[in-house]
């Protein structure tokens, strides 16, 4: 509402940002695709490793549920420390020149990599949940016809563990694309993702940023919204998914 | 007082280097900006809107413009047409020599810090630099820091204590304004073990067993006393300066593509504010 006068209807805050809105709606896009693909194969590797080996499994599946307590800006802090210029990796491999701009680089690679290293650990844990009852029986049933550990894996424990792969992308990937801290800690200056250009108009010293912060805001919400519409249409529509 | 705020501290933003690094300092603003295009890499400044970086664009903006009093310190969209372009553009020349080539920039002054700590950048800036003293004691910078004083001066600040208009209890907060008034809380405040932020007293003014209270702080390897440190200060800008620049700055240096790009309108102006 406005301080003075009555409040009047003006679109003024979308149309004079149109090309930044859609510019930062891809970074947001690409950083959740790229981050929910990282996290599902990882996830899913884990997983199918956890069902693999029963004594280094549980070690594993321990170390993978510990991660999730992680909040993200500490794991961000974490992953930067790692990765940054002059971060342990580099020190690690011996300070060379070379060393690619992983934080605050330009294909936000520290924060796909933040991202997809504690989600990874969400979907085994959710994978885990819903296929560890029904899939001893069913290896075993294809180890007795003859299927070797790889074929088990692929024609077994992928199937089943699909429904609940799926529904993970979509909760992983509306996630990343609001979430703010990563992307904020690991990101460069622009392009910026949705969630950080809304805090960064919020937070201006401007006041009159505030509508432009509440457009992006919306943004994000209505594309997440899409993004939801879209995986609940596909899942209603694969049967097999239920 | 009515209408009135009552000052808490005061600040002046100042430059530190690497002594180790670097043995025979600029002297001026240009000279920085020289030295930097000259060591490509090991100079950069926190990205706008944070606050020290908002403020170095100033700082170049008045030395662009040719001295602090060539600027008004109110806004006028004439002034800033007049002003800006100058500042935009030699930020726009120094943005290949930055670190890694100005794509992007640390995101505070503590990231900023944290780069110089870890040898990437030789000068860095500041603030507060009364905090400096307790960072090199910690650790968080290296024992070779020094400040890096400007010929021209820099921008100096105080800070207020205000009371909202609506205020629940506005009696108990006004003595805790006396209380942040008072020499000793002043001269606690001044103490570089506590905070080290520089006190607004007069201390001309003060009873001799007040003034001794300031005498008695410790004094500062790295960081000269207040009255170097502001020699020839100038005043803050008005406050629609900030966001008419931090916005200028984002759309036509932080975004460009590469040098001498950026959208500009056919005039040659910066787009901002006058709206698309």
């Amino acid at each position: 509402m406005p301080f003075f006068g009555p409040p009047q209807f003006s679109a003024d805050a979308w149309a004079g940002d149109a090309d930044e809105l859609v510019r930062s709606s891809a970074i947001s896009l690409y950083i959740a695709a790229v981050s929910t693909l990282l996290s599902l194969v990882v996830g899913f590797v884990l997983a199918a490793y956890v069902l693999a080996m029963p004594r280094t499994g549980r070690i594993v599946e321990t170390l993978s549920a510990a991660t999730i307590p992680i909040p993200h800006v500490i794991g961000a802090g974490a992953i930067g420390l790692l990765l940054s210029d002059s971060g342990f990796l580099e020190r690690l491999l011996g300070m060379p020149d070379a060393f690619p701009a992983l934080v605050s680089g330009p294909w936000f690679v520290a924060v796909i990599a933040e991202y997809a290293w504690k989600e990874s650990a969400f979907v085994a844990l959710v994978v885990l949940g819903s296929i560890s009852r029904s899939v001893g029986d069913l290896c075993d049933a294809a180890a007795t016809l003859g299927a070797f550990a790889g074929q088990r894996i692929i024609r077994v424990v992928l199937p089943l563990a699909v429904p609940s792969l799926a529904v993970s992308a979509a909760i992983v990937f509306v996630y990343t694309l609001g979430s703010y801290e990563a992307a904020w800690l690991l990101g460069p200056t622009t392009p910026e993702p949705l969630p950080v250009r809304a805090v960064r108009l919020f937070t201006s010293v401007d006041l009159a940023a505030r509508p432009q912060a509440m457009v992006t805001a919306l943004v994000s919400v209505a594309v997440s919204v899409a993004v939801i519409s879209t995986a609940i249409l596909v899942l209603r529509r694969h049967r097999s998914l239920r | 007082m009515d209408g009135c705020e009552a000052p808490w501290h005061k600040a002046q933003f100042t430059f530190f280097y690497n002594s180790d690094a670097i043995t025979d300092p600029p002297t001026s603003l240009q000279g920085i900006l020289d030295w930097a295009q000259a060591h490509p890499g090991r100079f950069t400044y926190p990205g706008p809107p944070d606050f020290t970086g908002s403020v170095f664009l100033r700082e170049v903006m008045l030395s662009t413009a040719g001295g602090a009093v060539q600027v008004p310190l109110t806004y006028s969209d004439e002034a800033f047409a007049e002003h800006a372009p100058a500042a935009l553009q030699a930020l726009t020349e120094l943005k290949p020599s930055l670190w890694r080539e100005g794509a992007t920039y640390p995101r505070d002054e503590q990231a900023l810090n944290t780069l110089s700590a870890d040898g990437e950048v030789d000068i860095a800036m500041t603030y507060g630099p009364a905090t400096l003293t307790d960072l090199v004691e910690s650790g968080a910078l290296p024992p070779s820091t020094k400040v890096l004083t400007l010929e021209e001066g820099t921008v100096g600040n105080a800070s207020f204590l205000a009371l909202p208009v609506n205020a629940a209890d506005a009696a108990g907060a006004m003595v805790v304004a006396n209380i942040a008034l008072s020499p000793e809380q002043q001269a606690a405040k001044a103490d570089p073990g506590t905070w080290g932020q520089f006190t607004v007293l007069d201390t001309d003014l003060l009873t001799p067993t007040q003034r001794s209270l300031f005498d008695q702080l410790p004094e500062s390897p790295i960081v000269p006393d207040y009255e170097e440190l502001s020699r020839n200060a100038h005043g803050e800008l008005a406050s629609e300066w900030v966001p008419a620049l931090n916005e200028a700055w984002r759309q036509d240096v932080a975004s460009a593509p590469r040098p001498g790009g950026g959208r500009r309108s056919r005039d040659g102006l910066p787009s901002w504010p006058c709206r698309r």
